[in-house]
């Protein structure tokens, strides 16, 4: 047996479906009909699931595209710059955030030339004001932190 | 107003509508780029285009949505024949035949095929949609929310088992995406369901965020955790010219019957919810092998093994706007995209629409038959630059997908909270494709969520608990009881090889 992120993903699976099951119990009689009516089946799936994945040979469950180090590197690094792209984008807004974080995106993980980064980043900043509040006119997000400091 | 004023007047309005016209024009090229960079394809097209289309009016941002979904598979026609790489999954029958001309000389030839063909068979799927209207809306009318329920069931079952290698994961993820919908406050209590005390979650889940999250964001993530360019092409694309991309719409016409046979079986494949592209596009190829005269010369590169799938790809699109419009059950993956789209510009596909939104649907008909003839001649007009696009690295294009992403979850309801709901359910994406969790019922459950739920109540109201043996429930049960017959009878026939795998 071989825990992996097969298995943790049905895990996962199964806990949101037992989870919305336990939260259904304490909703009236006819708006927790819908959930139960769906988590329990889900949930019986998502364990079925679980067991499949827990019976297959060592073999088939270290598939090609679990994790080797290198690609396990590369997620970990995926996740980070995901996480950056939500802090700079909630934290100082699409006009402000969005065209910093395109540029270090550039530069640092991509590893093109300041000019390219410095190109990108421009791109987006025209394009997010060109095109959003010039064009069409809408609001975009100040972001959290400079809501706070403006 | 008549039944000609009827059909007719939506397509004079669009064509005398300059900004109309306009976004069909616009559209037609972002759905080739959609389709000609290998990995993108046209439900990330969709889901990129989203904030684009905020503040405009439904119809017109329906039109433009849908004028790019039409002629993705266009321009996905492009890497198969000139690299041997599928833009997209359904491309993939082109390359038998496509890739063979282009290594012998004739990719000219064989993109002038495939052009026509998909314009030709856009244009036939979208007559096909037309004809079947007076048949359907009947039908639709007939239906009782006993049935609408089933239909919900159905449609979940049937496009989980034909969308990855497991139903039951299929099935998982489709019930999810229900769970999902009924967070908020619940219409018949008023009580506060999974909304953990947020009040930007009292009125539910954003389609919008969910889709972006759950497609765009694992997509760009997958993409960094591969790194290098998009496509895997290595090598100068084929040389061709215009003449020789003319002499191969040519061919089109030099073969009628072919041409129209495999259009009606494409729009009719598509018709039916959740077959999709994959399977019309490789039906057409070997009903071609099977009727065409000289079928050894098949996959040696016969022009009419391009022509025969691609015109398949694009009717299919018309089929599929069916189940679509009318039931709120998308015909394939990328339409239960388009759903959750048509749901945010304030459209609800749903059998009302056969009583009142008869102008949009003919509408929409006649902007997929513009957009299939237009993207004829704007692929001729760009030709040279198209075949570069396979070419375009990944790592230019990871930033602004993930700040379009994080811009249309916060337009979708000007609430940044819904930022972190994409993020949330990115990463749930990410690990759902990864481990081959099919997301797309995700979307279908999430849109008919709200149906199901409602429909369930009024049936048990109506019949109780026997409302299930009603004969139209009982034909939805015999099909959901076929269906998972089905995917045991395939599992069994391709056990020990390969299997059919889509990566969605």
């Amino acid at each position: 047996m071989t825990f992996n992120g097969r298995i943790a993903t049905s895990l996962v699976m199964l806990a949101l479906f037992v989870g919305a099951c336990f939260l259904a119990l304490d909703l009236p009689k006819k708006a927790a009909f819908m959930p139960l009516l769906i988590g329990v089946p889900g949930a019986l799936l998502c364990l079925w699931q679980v067991v499949i994945d827990l019976r297959r040979s060592p073999d088939i469950a270290e598939a090609p595209e679990d994790n080797t180090g290198e690609e396990g590197q590369s997620e970990a690094q995926a996740f980070l710059w995901l996480g950056l792209f939500a802090v700079a984008l909630i934290g100082f807004g699409f006009i402000v955030g969005g065209p910093v974080i395109v540029f270090a995106f550039v530069r640092f993980s991509s590893g093109e030339s300041w000019k390219s980064a410095l190109f990108a980043a421009t791109g987006t900043f025209a394009l997010l004001y060109g095109m959003f509040i010039l064009l069409l006119e809408l609001t975009l997000f100040r972001g959290l932190i400079l809501e706070a400091i403006l | 107003m008549t039944g000609l004023d009827a059909m007719f007047a939506p397509l004079f309005a669009i064509v005398t509508s300059p900004y109309l016209m306009g976004l069909i024009l616009l559209a037609i090229p972002l759905g080739m780029f959609f389709g000609a960079v290998p990995g993108l394809g046209g439900k990330l097209g969709i889901v990129l285009l989203i904030p684009f289309v905020f503040g405009m009016e439904p119809l017109a941002g329906a039109i433009f949505l849908l004028a790019m979904h039409a002629v993705v598979h266009t321009g996905g026609s492009i890497p198969s024949i000139l690299f041997g790489v599928p833009g997209t999954g359904p491309d993939a029958a082109t390359i038998v035949d496509g890739f063979p001309m282009a290594q012998r000389g004739e990719a000219g030839r064989a993109l002038g095929a495939s052009l026509g063909a998909s314009g030709v068979g856009g244009v036939i799927g979208a007559i096909f949609l037309a004809a079947m209207l007076p048949v359907l809306k009947p039908v639709i009318l007939a239906f009782s929310p006993a049935e609408f329920f089933l239909l919900a069931l159905f449609g979940i079952t049937f496009i989980a088992m034909l969308s990855g290698r497991s139903l039951i994961k299929g099935i998982a993820v489709g019930f999810l995406g229900i769970l999902v919908s009924l967070v908020g406050l619940d219409p018949h209590t008023g009580s506060q369901r999974f909304t953990f005390d947020q009040l930007w979650l009292w009125d539910g889940v954003s389609v919008v965020a969910a889709v972006l999250g759950i497609f765009a964001i694992p997509e760009m993530l997958a993409l960094g955790v591969k790194g290098g360019s998009i496509a895997k092409v290595e090598g100068q694309a084929a040389r061709y010219d215009i003449s020789q991309v003319l002499e191969g719409i040519w061919d089109v016409f030099r073969h009628p019957w072919l041409t129209f046979r495999t259009s009606v079986i494409g729009a009719a494949i598509g018709a039916i919810p959740g077959l999709g592209g994959d399977a019309a596009s490789w039906l057409c190829y070997g009903h071609a092998v099977q009727t065409c005269k000289n079928p050894e010369n098949f996959g040696k590169g016969d022009v009419r093994g391009v022509i025969a799938p691609e015109t398949a790809n694009n009717s299919k699109e018309g089929g599929s706007l069916l189940p679509t419009l009318f039931f709120g059950v998308p015909g394939s993956s990328g339409m239960a995209i388009l759903i959750g789209a048509f749901v945010m510009l304030g459209i609800q596909p749903g059998p009302h629409i056969a009583l009142t939104g008869m102008d949009l649907v003919w509408s929409l008909i006649w902007a997929l038959a513009l957009a299939n003839f237009l993207s004829v001649f704007v692929f001729l007009a760009m030709a040279p630059a198209f075949s570069l696009l396979v070419f375009v690295r990944g790592a230019l294009l990871i930033p602004f997908v993930i700040v379009l992403a994080f811009l249309g979850a916060y337009l979708s309801e000007s609430a940044w909270e819904n930022m972190l709901l994409l993020i949330g359910l990115g990463v749930l994406g990410y690990f759902l494709k990864k481990y081959g969790w099919p997301r797309p019922p995700f979307v279908i459950g999430l849109v008919l969520g709200h149906i199901a739920e409602d429909s369930i109540h009024k049936a048990l109201a109506i019949w109780g608990p026997t409302f299930f043996l009603r004969p139209l429930s009982l034909v939805f049960i015999a099909l959901i009881v076929l269906t998972i017959g089905a995917y045991i009878w395939r599992q069994r026939k391709t056990a020990g090889g390969p299997g059919v795998h889509y990566d969605i």
